[in-house]
This record gives structure tokens, C-alpha cells and sequence, in this order.
């Protein structure tokens, strides 16, 4: 079952200005139900501005989205809302944390949107999500004090914590050390499978890529191409 | 919903440094505004008494030699005959009704003193009450041939009811030449009434009868001092202060505003992830709008605190003046919300 495509996309950031940089040029992508996706690039080369993109982040942009056969254009901004709450989980390149605040209340920010889960059954959900990500005795500290691997995990908590369809993991495992990468890696691909989801990771490395992945998307110089 | 008010009372919590910086700020504009209020409705006031005549004194006793009391009153006598206007509390009159009794010389009522045909020759003074009480003053001694019980009150002066409370208050209207026989002349305190009242029209003035009466108390007890000088204040507040209150205000309005944004900016890296997360614009409204409401009630307390729970003008006036700055700031936070691309404002925040 196709879940999203995309059609003739072209990003071009700052248009009209001096600093004009042109990102994507006329990309195709489509996404099916349950994919293991990869999609691979040079640094810059606009990956992460895809993901802004597919992760209904970023508007700004020409071409064709749709959404379960459904136009994103025509959808308004609650139901925008809706489709990033249930739809997508993101883990950011930087894990885009609230500074300020402790793992637990950046975890618990979907659950506050959420329509699946309700008021008394959030605490269960981070129970049980942090157990498996191994992170329940750290949910009273401030994110800032956590280390890079728990903050990691944090982020991964959050994106997984509304049970979405579809996994954004923009290079989630590229500021941690190789084994601790391949940790996470494997529980997020394992997980995945145990609930049937459907992942997109991108990555720059193209060396090791565990073989669950059945669809890989190159960018370069704005083009995307299925390998 | 619940979670959206919920959150907005963490964000005031966490910035409740800001909050009460804000909560001064705010409370020091209203409290300008009242007083600038209070001194501008009070002389706002004043002068639409003024507006009335062209001259008008206030009376300050210099002395407490009161000999001269009879001799000013055989001279003001007169000279209130021929025109201007005033009137006095007869505390006699009072305590032998019963009733208010006011006493009042109006050059401009003579016709209302000769209109009854027969009494025209003995008629010097006549009785005005709002009620019928003819019976009780038949009873009382007057000084002079007295005509009783005309209910028509309209013509008189509008001050002689604004300065008693009671309903029922007893006007004597005077046209004589023995004023003194129906003062207390012992005491200063009817004259001090009677020239405290005292008004004339720019006609009078061109007759002579203002610098006539200015020259009765030259060298008396009690020193008149033009009551015009109110207008100068008046003038002074507009051209002077208002403008320097104004400058004052819209700096720490723009102060407000400044901070407000910056607070916006700090607060909407985690509006933006609470987007992303599928918060509606509607929930990130809601959440921005605890701060601004707490902020605006609590100042709004104060300001009643400092008004006596009161709901006069100046009330009136502060409350405009907050729900203007509630709107703005709710429209700064649209705007902020809007225009800004989710995706960038992760970017270089941190
Ligand atoms: N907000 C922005 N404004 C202007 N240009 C931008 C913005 N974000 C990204 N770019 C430009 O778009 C291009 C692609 O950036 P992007 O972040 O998508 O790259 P990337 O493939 O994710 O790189 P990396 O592997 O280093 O994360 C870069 O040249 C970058 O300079
Ligand atoms: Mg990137």
C-alpha cells in the first residue's frame, strides 16, 4: 500500500535573493507500507531538507505531495497537525530537545496532541517505551545534562512514543561511537519489524547497510535516485 | 485543551522573573495613567464650572478680625443687587425648620420676586421649596414680608443643588437692601459662603461691578483670588505634562512589547517542537495566552485595588488601555506563529 509520494519536488531556499540555493530539482519518491528505506547522500546534499519536507515541517516547496492518495495541499492546518501526530516520528540530526525541561516532559510532548492514547494511559506508554530503550532512571533529569547517547534515546523515545506509522530518522546513530550507533541502530530496525513500521533513515554512510533496508534513494546535485 | 492551560502556567512558572518584570512595567503605565486621569477629570471639571462665568474667587481668610463683617455686607449688599449672583447656607434658617435653607441673591431672578401682583410693593424676598411646605414656614418669624411656597425651581442657580444632598432644601431668594438682617453677622462663615459662591458675567464685568466688588474686600479679612488661574494648570498639564507622560508611557509600552517578543523567541523553539509533535496554531494560542491573561488580570487587580474597587472612568479609561495591549500582544504572537517555517526555527536555535 503506497503511504506517501512525492512528484516533481523542487526546494530552492532564499528564492529571489542573493543567497539562493537551489536544493532539489524534479525528485520522485514514493513510500510503501512497511519499507525499510535509505536514502544516502553527501554532506549538503539535501537530505535533510527532504525529510523537513516529507515530515510535513516545510511547506515551501514545488511539486506534488500526497499523503494516502489524499493532496497535502488540500489538507488544512489541524489536520496538517493530525498527520504529524499520528503519521510521523521524527529523530532529528540533532535531536531537537526542549533545553529546559526533563526527559520526561519532552517525551510525554505527543501524547498531549495524541487521539490514540488517552489522559490515564500516558504514563503506562512512557513506562513501557523508556523500559525498552533502557532509559526509565534518567526521566527526572534535564535533558541538558544528559550525555549523548541518552539524549539519543530520548529523542528516539519521543518520535516512538504515539506509536506512528512512519519512522523519519535523520542519521540518528552519526554523533554517537560505532558500537553504541550499532546499538541503537539494531533495536530501531528490531523494533520496527516486532510493529510493523515503516522506516526512513538517512545516512551518508553507504558502507554497512544492514540488509532489512529493500529500497535505497541516492541524492546528488538535487536529483534522487532509487539504486 | 486542559493540557494546552496546563503548559501556559509551567511556561509563567518557568519565566516568572520576566513575568513580574512585565507585571511592573504594566502596572506602572496604568498607575500614570490614573493619576494623569484623576488630575485631568478634575480639572476638566473645574472648568465647566468656570465655564458658566467669567469670574469666580476662591476666598482665603487672612485674619480672624471679624469686625469689618457687617460693613462688607452693607457694601456687597448693593452691589449684588444690581447684578452677578451668589447664595449662602443660613445656618439660622436651618436649625429653626429644620430643613436645608439656602439663601441666594440673583440679580437675574428680580422678575420672579415682583411677579405676584398684589405683594409687588412688600415683596423682598420669597420662598422657594421642591415640596409643599407652606404650613411649617407660615409659623416661622421672618425678617422681612415674606411670599411663600412657589414649587418652580429651574431657574436657579445649578450649584445650589449640586452642593446639598438633601431632596427637600428650602431657597430663600432675596431681593433686599437689608442682607443683614438675614446674616449671622458674630461669624465670617455666611460671608465667607456668600463670596465663595460668588459669580459674574462678562456683562457685569463691563459694568464696573467686578473691580467694584474686588475693591470691597481690599483691606478686609478675607483676600479673593481669581479662580481663572485654574485654566493656566489646565493648560499647563496639556502642553507640558501630557506630552512628557505620553513620551514616558509609549517607552515603556515599546519596552513591553520588546520584551514580550524576545520572551516569544525563547518560547517558540519549544512551540515549534510541540508543532511538530501535532499541537495545533489553536493549543500554542492557547497555552501563550495563560501568561498574557494572568498578566493583564493581575494588573487589572491592582489597579482596582488602587481605585477602591470603584468602577468610574478611570477604571473605564485602564481597562480600554489593557484590552488594547491584550489584542496587541495576541496579534504579535499570530503573527509570529504564522509567518515562521517550522523547519527553520530548529535551525541555529540552541
Ligand atoms: N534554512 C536554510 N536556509 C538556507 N539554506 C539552507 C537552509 N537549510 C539548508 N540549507 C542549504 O541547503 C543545502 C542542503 O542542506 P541539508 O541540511 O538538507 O543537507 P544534508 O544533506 O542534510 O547535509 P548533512 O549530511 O550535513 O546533514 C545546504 O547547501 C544548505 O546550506
Ligand atoms: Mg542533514
Amino acid at each position: 500500500m503506497r503511504l506517501l509520494a512525492l512528484e516533481n519536488l523542487s526546494k530552492v531556499y532564499n528564492k529571489n535573493t542573493r543567497s539562493e540555493t537551489r536544493v532539489l530539482q524534479n525528485c520522485s519518491f514514493i513510500l510503501n507500507k512497511g519499507d525499510f528505506l535509505i536514502i544516502s547522500g553527501e554532506s549538503g546534499s539535501g537530505k535533510s531538507t527532504f525529510l523537513n519536507i516529507a515530515g510535513l515541517l516545510d511547506k515551501e516547496y514545488d511539486g506534488e505531495y500526497t499523503i494516502r492518495g489524499q493532496a497535502v495541499e488540500k489538507h488544512n492546518s489541524n489536520q496538517l497537525a493530525i498527520l504529524r501526530n499520528e503519521m510521523f516520528g521524527i529523530v532529528f540530526q540533532d535531536y531537537v530537545l526542549v533545553e529546559d525541561a526533563s526527559a520526561y516532559e519532552n517525551i510525554i510532548i505527543p501524547l498531549y496532541y495524541s487521539k490514540k492514547y488517552k489522559r490515564k494511559e500516558r504514563r503506562n506508554r512512557i513506562h513501557e517505551i523508556t523500559q525498552t530503550l533502557k532509559i526509565e532512571d534518567i526521566l527526572n533529569k534535564s535533558v541538558s545534562q544528559l550525555s549523548g547517547g541518552q539524549r539519543q534515546r530520548v529523542a528516539i523515545a519521543r518520535a516512538l512514543i504515539n506509536d506512528p506509522d512512519v519512522l523519519l530518522l535523520d542519521e540518528p546513530t552519526s554523533a554517537l561511537n560505532q558500537d553504541l550507533a550499532q546499538g541503537i541502530l539494531q533495536f530501531i530496525l528490531s523494533f520496527g519489524q516486532k510493529h510493523h513500521k515503516t522506516i526512513v533513515l538517512v545516512t551518508h554512510d553507504t558502507q554497512n547497510i544492514p540488509n532489512v533496508f529493500n529500497k535505497h534513494y541516492q541524492l546528488a546535485d538535487g536529483k534522487m535516485t532509487l539504486c | 485543551m486542559m493540557d494546552a492551560l496546563m503548559l501556559g502556567f509551567k511556561d509563567l512558572f518557568k519565566n516568572k522573573r520576566l513575568f513580574f518584570i512585565f507585571e511592573a512595567c504594566l502596572l506602572m503605565v496604568c498607575v500614570i495613567i490614573m493619576s494623569v486621569s484623576f488630575a485631568l477629570i478634575w480639572e476638566l471639571d473645574q472648568r465647566s464650572i468656570d465655564r458658566t462665568s467669567s469670574e469666580a474667587y476662591t476666598v482665603i481668610p487672612t485674619s480672624n478680625d471679624m469686625t469689618s463683617n457687617s460693613q462688607l455686607i452693607s457694601k456687597v449688599n448693593p452691589l449684588l443687587n444690581k447684578g452677578g449672583r451668589s447664595f449662602f447656607h443660613s445656618e439660622y434658617l436651618t436649625s429653626q425648620m429644620g430643613l436645608t435653607t439656602v439663601i441666594v441673591i440673583d440679580s437675574s431672578l428680580n422678575d420672579l420676586l415682583y411677579s405676584d401682583e398684589e405683594m409687588n410693593q412688600t415683596s423682598y424676598a420669597k420662598i422657594f421649596t421642591k415640596a409643599d411646605l407652606d404650613q411649617t414656614l407660615m409659623t416661622i418669624d421672618f425678617p422681612e414680608p415674606t411670599t411663600f411656597g412657589s414649587t418652580d425651581v429651574s431657574r436657579f442657580d445649578e450649584r445650589i443643588f449640586d452642593s446639598f444632598f438633601d431632596d427637600e432644601v428650602i431657597i430663600v431668594l432675596l431681593h433686599t437692601n437689608e442682607l443683614g438682617k438675614w446674616m449671622e453677622s458674630t461669624y465670617g462663615s455666611e460671608i465667607f459662603d456668600l463670596v465663595d459662591n460668588v459669580q459674574f458675567t462678562a456683562s457685569d464685568k463691563q459694568n464696573g461691578l467686578v473691580a467694584a466688588f474686588e475693591a470691597i474686600f481690599d483691606d478686609s479679612f478675607l483676600t479673593l483670588q481669581p479662580s481663572s488661574y485654574q485654566n493656566d494648570e489646565l493648560r499647563f498639564i496639556l502642553l507640558y505634562v501630557f506630552p512628557t507622560i505620553a513620551f514616558v508611557i509609549a517607552a515603556l509600552l515599546v519596552a513591553l512589547t520588546i520584551m514580550y517578543i524576545s520572551l516569544l523567541k525563547k518560547l517558540y523553539r519549544e512551540y515549534t517542537i510541540h508543532l511538530i509533535s501535532g499541537a495545533t496554531l489553536k493549543a500554542i494560542y492557547a497555552r501563550n495566552s495563560v501568561f498574557i491573561i494572568i498578566l493583564i488580570a493581575f494588573c487589572l487587580l491592582g489597579v482596582s485595588v488602587l481605585n477602591g474597587f470603584e468602577l468610574n472612568d478611570i477604571f473605564g479609561i485602564i481597562s480600554v488601555i489593557l484590552l488594547l495591549i491584550f489584542f496587541t500582544f495576541e496579534l504579535l504572537l499570530y503573527v509570529v506563529l504564522k509567518k515562521r517555517n517550522i523547519s527553520i526555527t530548529l535551525k541555529g536555535v540552541d
